[in-house]
């Protein structure tokens, strides 16, 4: 058959594109950006991509679109985009339940969204008996009804295959892992649902989602302090515990991986979401903690120059790492950039949708390595400050993460007025108040900007058990002035200022609310007009959540960390100088405003 | 102005930093004749010992440190000279090798220590950052310093200064020098178990421990 043009419309988008005889509708419509849900990647077997044909021909379904079709409640000019090959001009009508849900990626900060593809999914099937004048294998019947002829078959799917799990009516429902391999094959009962669980896995912090992998809704929430906290405080710490001997690193790897089991354990329970129904996990670390996670020597990280062992990975087995979650559940690990710019990042990166469109930007993560990450046009360049951990209350002697209980935002009215995480009784002070209250302290003249306090108590008095005191003041001095010489001289190196940027970014996972006015006022952002800077929240945690519902999210994460390039700040000369004018609790760039 | 208002001065200029009039003043003693062994016992290093106290009771932190440091090196490069000159005293003070160790580049409170042990009258020669081990000892044997100071300031480095320490007694030289060990992750703990000669926690306390290794306390 010669291949002729022809024309599809669809409706009610209203576009009209020219396709080729012979060409499948579904990819017409994603060609011309439809976004069409294809659930089962095209196989026929979903129903997903079902579509309303009104105008062109419409030929006899097949057993299992007819039966798909009517699963829907679709009439009879309805058909899969997947399965209908052009022939002649069609107008086509995409139904709401057709495209892929949108769901929203960042906690706070920019409205983005993010399509619900994710790399497990579930479809319905009714498999085949072997007849008994073709005897073919049960496992190739399999595969041909999955139109997957490479389909990975693990044992212990393969047994229930031949087992009685099915039952008699082999209803049966196969989990399929990104399109290659069989996850499960399970009795069909209605309404089994999938789940993922998306991880940020914070040297301080460990943030857990348990994530509905088919509307990308979040189910439940828990965090921590990193179980591994008791064996070195920051990530150098633990690198030199692990460094001291291999039963250390296995130490290191069990509090992590125990720790995450107790939270899907909690989850589970809160939610009534069994264990067994997580069939993927997205992990978003630093890179030594993905290293550690993983059981993979640290020993190259313990000193300059400071080389990771990996940067991205193929999807790991949970089993393999220990996490309790479906026994052939797969773990992806947000790849690393650099040995010490993480997955975490990456994430960040990818959540906030940083590298998108031209100009010039920065991203900048307020944790305890103070990740910054500059774009200029489609370059990227990072480095890590070393902040300290100050900003998740680490090191300040009332301080603590934002959890229910720490004073989160704080005004002044005759005095401090604090407002706690769940509005619970003051426990601590969390970054996001650390930040409030420090510039409230200067602008009542209570704090020097040299960081002095004035008057004869030495303290910050906020409550009538909670104060900070002098030498807190010197920490958070120190953590602001990382950030901010970091800033500075990342600028300089590729002589860019501060004005020349068209949008700040900034992570944390130290509070909802970060208030960016007050935070330029003790010259741990830069002073420039508002809504330039914004805050992304725990950009880490979203951007698991991301590569969790979106396969195609990962690919665009790989590509991105292996573009990111590094630059050591630590030799240049002017560090010195640049660090110690940034002690100051000013606004900066001087001279602005 | 009486001898004492001008003392009072001195140390003033070094508690302010203000390394003009810390000059200034140093270049007048000098012209009118005065002590000058007297004029940095009484006129500056009361100051550079306030700005210690200064900073140990939380007032100072370490833009006033540096600046007073400079404040005091810019006049003891007036009389240190003229003291050599004039009254044949070699003020040179106990000679000092300083250096961050292998692997680390963290060199801020590195410098301030170098800085504070010349504002306190060592003669110091510093390596930098991301020093040999070995380099330690050939600075030392060069400049017959009899003191080493190592800084280090990743949990992952500080074990270089341990190192040290083993490198002195294989060489057989542990007995020849005095090791000084600090930077934030070190404690006195840590530079008893490694078998070092001091510690100090800052910049301040690292000059009374020089000189209490040094015998000049
Ligand atoms: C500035 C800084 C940097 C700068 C260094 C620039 C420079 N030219 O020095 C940059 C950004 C380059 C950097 C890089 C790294 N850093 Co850094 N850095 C810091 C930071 C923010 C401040 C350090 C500092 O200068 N303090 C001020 C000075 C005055 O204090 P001080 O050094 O402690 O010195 C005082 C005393 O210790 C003592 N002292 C010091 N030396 C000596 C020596 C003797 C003999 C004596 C007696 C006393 C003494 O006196 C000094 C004055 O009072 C700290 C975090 C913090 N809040 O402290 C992290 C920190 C030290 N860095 C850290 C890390 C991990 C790194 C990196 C490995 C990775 C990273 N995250 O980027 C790299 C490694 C680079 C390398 N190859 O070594 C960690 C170390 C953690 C650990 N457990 O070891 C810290 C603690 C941050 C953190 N919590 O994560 N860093
Ligand atoms: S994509 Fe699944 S049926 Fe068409």
């Amino acid at each position: 058959m010669a291949e002729t043009s022809l024309t599809v419309e669809i409706l009610p988008d209203g576009i009209k594109v020219r396709a080729k005889s012979g060409e499948v509708l579904a990819d017409v419509l994603v060609r011309a950006g439809i976004p069409l849900s294809l659930y089962c990647h095209q196989r026929g077997v979903c129903g997903k991509c079902a579509v309303r044909i009104l105008g062109g021909p419409l030929p006899f379904p097949a057993a299992v679109e007819a039966s798909l079709l009517e699963a829907r409640g679709l009439g009879p000019d309805h058909r899969l985009a997947c399965l209908y090959v052009l022939c002649s001009d069609v107008i086509v009508e995409t139904l709401p339940g057709s495209r892929l849900e949108k769901v929203a990626v960042l906690d706070t900060g920019l409205p983005l969204a993010a399509y619900v593809d994710p790399a497990v999914k579930r479809l319905s099937l009714v498999l085949e008996k072997p007849s008994l004048f073709a005897p073919t294998a049960a496992a190739d019947l399999l595969r041909a009804q999955l139109k997957s002829p490479g389909l990975i078959l693990p044992l212990a799917a393969l047994s229930k295959l031949g087992g009685s799990t099915l039952g008699p009516a082999r209803a049966a429902s196969a989990v399929i892992y990104d399109d290659l391999e069989l996850l499960d094959l399970e009795p069909d009962e209605a309404g089994r649902d999938i789940f993922g669980l998306a991880v940020d896995l914070g040297t301080t912090t460990v943030a857990a989602e348990l994530v509905d992998l088919r509307t990308g809704k979040i189910a439940d929430r828990a965090s921590a302090v990193n179980a591994q906290t008791s064996y070195g405080a920051d990530v150098v710490s633990r690198i030199t515990f692990a460094f001291e001997n291999p039963d250390n690193l296995r130490r290191l790897r069990t509090a992590a991986v125990q720790q995450l089991n107790d939270m899907v354990g909690t989850m589970s329970r809160r939610s009534g979401v069994p264990r067994h129904r997580i069939y993927d996990a997205v992990v978003a670390g630093n890179t030594a903690m993905n290293h550690i996670f993983c059981g993979v020597a640290v020993d190259s990280m313990a000193l300059a120059p400071f080389h990771a062992v990996f940067s991205t990975l193929p999807p790991l087995a949970a089993s393999e790492i220990g996490l309790a979650l479906h026994p052939q559940a797969r773990v992806y690990l947000a790849p690393n950039i650099k040995s010490f710019v993480g997955g975490d990042i990456t994430a960040g990166l990818v959540a906030s949708d940083f590298a998108a469109g031209p100009g010039t930007g920065l991203f900048i993560d307020l944790g305890t390595n103070g990740e910054i990450v500059l774009k200029k046009g489609g370059e990227f360049v990072t480095t890590s400050t070393a902040a300290g951990p100050a900003f998740e209350g680490m090191n300040i002697s009332c301080g603590m993460l934002a959890l229910p209980g720490a004073i989160h935002q704080v005004e002044w009215d005759n005095g401090f007025k604090c407002r706690t995480v769940d509005d619970l009784p003051p426990q601590g002070v969390c970054g996001t108040g650390l930040i409030d209250i420090l510039a409230g302290a200067v602008a009542r003249g209570l704090l020097g900007r040299d960081g002095r306090i004035i008057g004869p108590e030495k303290r910050l008095r906020l409550t009538d058990r909670l104060a900070l005191t002098q030498q807190d003041i010197r920490d958070i001095q120190l953590a602001v002035a990382a950030v901010r010489s970091g800033v500075q001289l990342m600028l300089r190196e590729f002589r860019l200022k501060v004005e020349d940027l068209d949008r700040i970014l900034v992570a944390g996972a130290f509070g909802s609310s970060l208030d960016v006015a007050n935070a330029q006022a003790i010259g741990l952002l830069p002073d420039v007009p508002a809504g330039t800077i914004v805050f992304v929240g725990n950009a880490s945690l979203s951007g698991a959540r991301l590569l969790l519902v979106s396969r195609p999210a990962r690919a665009v994460a790989e590509t991105l960390a292996a573009k990111v390039s590094h630059v050591s700040l630590a030799t240049r000369p002017d560090f010195q100088d640049e660090f110690v004018q940034s002690l100051e609790f000013d606004s900066y760039p001087k001279g602005q405003r | 102005m009486t001898k004492n208002e001008i003392y009072t001065k001195m140390s003033e200029a070094i508690v302010a930093g203000d390394r003009q009039a810390a000059r200034a003043l140093a270049e007048e003693a000098v012209r009118s004749g005065f002590d000058l062994l007297e004029v940095v016992e009484q006129g500056y290093m009361p100051g550079i010992q306030r700005v210690g106290a200064l900073w140990e009771e939380g007032e100072y932190f370490l833009p006033e440190l540096i600046t007073s440091a400079e404040a005091m090196k810019s006049a003891m490069a007036v009389l240190n000279p003229e003291l050599n000159r004039r009254e044949g005293v070699n003020r040179a003070g106990a000679r000092v090798i300083i250096g961050t160790v292998e692997g680390d580049i963290h060199d801020i409170g590195k410098n301030l220590v170098a800085s504070m042990l010349q504002a306190g009258g060592f003669e110091v020669t510093d390596l930098g950052v991301d020093v040999k081990l070995e380099r330690f000892i050939e600075a030392a044997d060069a400049a017959g310093a009899g003191l080493i100071c190592l800084s280090a300031l990743l949990t992952t480095t500080m074990t270089n200064q341990r190192r040290f320490l083993e490198l002195l007694k294989e060489r057989g030289l542990r007995g020849k020098y005095k090791v000084l060990v600090g930077g934030a992750p070190a404690s006195r703990k840590w530079a008893e178990e490694i078998g070092a000669d001091g510690f100090a926690e800052n910049a301040v306390a690292a000059v009374k421990a020089a000189k209490a290794l040094a015998g000049l306390a």
